[in-house]
């Protein structure tokens, strides 16, 4: 059985790896991307902690992660069609018309 | 056993159903007709959603508070209190919807449906009781907002929805992260559990604590538009049709501030490691909102910026943490509903008329529709706090909390803050009466218009000058709510 340490450091390591490619990337594919990573790094604490605690409650926690990832995705992709559609581009640093 | 339990919760939870039934309604209704008929058909289904649910939550009470759903939610005085508030901001932002030309008449059914939504999800955070309870009830809101300044298919509007889905779903994301490790520390996920557990955690994980608070304060800042988590407010409010930002500067900003009053209650002892910098951060929030609303052209974009710096008016309750404080936030979120609201209604006549949101558009609005300048003066009045407006009346509560908890300096900052505030609500007020109109003709709001203003105006200025039985109302529910 792998010991909750190492699962947590590898959660841990996601949620940087997270982090990191939302401050570097400027796709907005690639950053919706990245936050799966952050949200998958939670539900992996939810699931390692879970069963060492013997908690049913958190397993089911990762689920609803895992559920709204999915509709996240599903409104984040939309929104990028969309942007496409208007302006053309799907380069987060290359809308730029509001600011002020 | 389990059944009995489960039909209780959901008579409890009866208003919330409604609006969720009255979403789908709302949404199937529109497609069974076609061009204003959809529209019609949609706000009706709406609006019987709304006045059931109004009556539901009327009835519901009198029912004993206590958690509910196995322990998803709780029923008490406070969730009542923001129970009511969403139902008033949803039902006022209908009015808008409605009439607003921002609103393709197509889109009329989806936009009801998502605002519904918006209100379950807001009724929800603000009686959240379990950190699951609490993440999903954001996602609920959050969802349906980027769905709601997506509809608008133009450049703009496309730009700011995906600047608010990056960083809300950053935020919402760092916020789950923070409450795994809650989690991972405690085992516990309900927030009556969560107390007990942290009461008996050793001084050792203090550290990994403190990470976790500060990474769950970040997700809620993200939602307040608190700083340094407010850079999207103005992009936002820029790019959404004018109803869904003024949905979106008062109702998660009440629910928000509901589920932090929550958060702080139950993580008590670790929650005042926050303190200095929460003080902090209230000040830095109400300075950068006022600040740099002074120097906006865009109406939509100064109203966002005043709406930071209305939330770091609030957040000086939220950082004295006494019953007196409780007492000021619900008296200015009342009034901010109803004077912010006002306020984005006059906007949305105006910008209907004009197609213009720059403030050159108000040039002598008091020539082309008085009594809607008139009221406009008064929401704008009572947002810089001048009495015998309702915003005045929480304004002097909320800085009197802080001099009762000796932080005379939050209050000092706040009354610098309403002096820089003032100058650009007075420079509304002086494009309406002092300056000549750009263009001919009378200005006829659209009669929801007229009833949501007339509505807001009322109550800014009556219950600014008979506020008696609100107080009494609102100091039962800050006596009841434990801090």
């Amino acid at each position: 059985m792998i010991p909750v340490t190492h699962l947590s450091l590898l959660s841990s390591a996601l949620f940087c790896l997270g982090v990191y490619g939302i401050l570097t990337r400027r796709n907005a594919i690639a950053i919706l991307l990245s936050i799966e990573l952050i949200l998958n790094a939670a539900a992996l604490n939810f699931v390692a902690f879970g069963r060492a605690f013997g908690h049913a409650q958190a397993q089911a926690f990762a689920l609803f992660i895992i559920a709204l990832a999915a509709c996240e995705a599903a409104v984040g992709l939309a929104i990028v069609i969309g942007l496409y559609r208007t302006a053309r581009t799907v380069w987060a640093d290359q809308v730029n018309l509001l600011k002020g | 056993m389990v059944v009995p339990a489960l039909l209780e919760s959901l008579r409890v939870w009866l208003p919330e159903l409604v609006l969720s039934l009255g979403a789908m309604a709302a949404m199937l209704a529109a497609p069974t007709a076609v061009g204003a008929a959809a529209g019609r058909r949609a706000a009706l289904a709406t609006w019987a959603a709304l006045l059931l649910a109004a009556d539901a939550l009327w009835q519901v009470q009198g029912l004993p508070s206590g958690a509910y759903f196995s322990g998803l939610i709780t029923v008490d005085a406070l969730g009542h209190l923001f129970r009511w508030l969403a139902l008033g901001v949803i039902a006022l932002v209908v009015l808008m919807v409605v009439s607003s030309s921002d609103v393709s008449r197509g889109w009329v059914g989806e936009y009801l449906g998502l605002l519904l939504c918006v209100g379950v999800g807001l009724m929800a955070m603000a009686q959240a009781n379990h950190l699951l309870m609490a993440y999903l009830s954001i996602e609920l809101v959050s969802l349906s907002s980027y769905a709601l300044v997506a509809l608008v298919r133009d450049a703009r509007s496309s730009e700011a929805a995906l600047k608010y889905l990056l960083f809300g779903a950053l935020a919402s994301g760092v916020m789950l992260f923070g409450m795994s490790l809650l989690y991972g520390m405690t085992g516990e996920l309900s927030l009556p559990g969560l107390q007990g557990a942290l009461r008996t955690l050793d001084a050792s994980s203090a550290g990994a604590l403190a990470l976790a608070l500060t990474l769950i304060l970040a997700g809620l800042a993200f939602k307040i538009s608190m700083v340094p988590f407010h850079m999207w407010t103005p992009d936002v409010y820029e790019g959404a049709p004018v109803p869904v930002a003024a949905m979106l500067s008062v109702g998660p900003k009440a629910a928000g501030l509901a589920l932090l009053l929550r958060f702080a209650q139950a993580l008590s002892p670790a929650w005042e490691a926050l303190g200095p910098m929460l003080a902090v951060l209230t000040v830095l929030t109400m300075t950068l909102g006022n600040v740099v609303a002074v120097v906006q052209q865009n109406v939509k974009r100064l109203l966002a910026y005043s709406t930071i710096g209305q939330v770091g008016y609030l957040l000086i309750g939220l950082s004295v943490r006494t019953t007196v404080g409780l007492e000021a936030i619900f008296v200015y979120l009342v009034a901010y509903l109803f004077m912010n609201l006002g306020a984005f209604a006059c906007v949305t006549a105006v910008c209907n008329e004009s197609r213009d949101e720059s403030l050159d558009a108000f040039r002598g609005l008091s020539r082309r529709a008085p009594a809607l300048a008139a009221l406009l003066t008064v929401f704008l009045l009572s947002l810089a706090g001048i009495p015998p407006l309702l915003g005045f009346l929480g304004k002097f509560l909320l800085f009197g909390s802080a001099i009762e908890a000796s932080r005379v300096w939050l209050a000092v900052a706040g009354v610098v803050n309403s002096a820089i505030a003032l100058y650009y609500y007075v420079n509304i007020i002086r494009q309406m009466y002092l300056l000549a109109p750009e263009r001919a003709g009378v200005l006829q709001a659209a009669w929801p218009l007229r009833l949501a203003v007339g509505v807001c105006g009322l109550a800014t200025v009556g219950l600014g000058l008979f506020p008696g039985s609100l107080l009494e109302w609102l100091r039962a529910v800050a006596a009841a709510t434990r801090l």
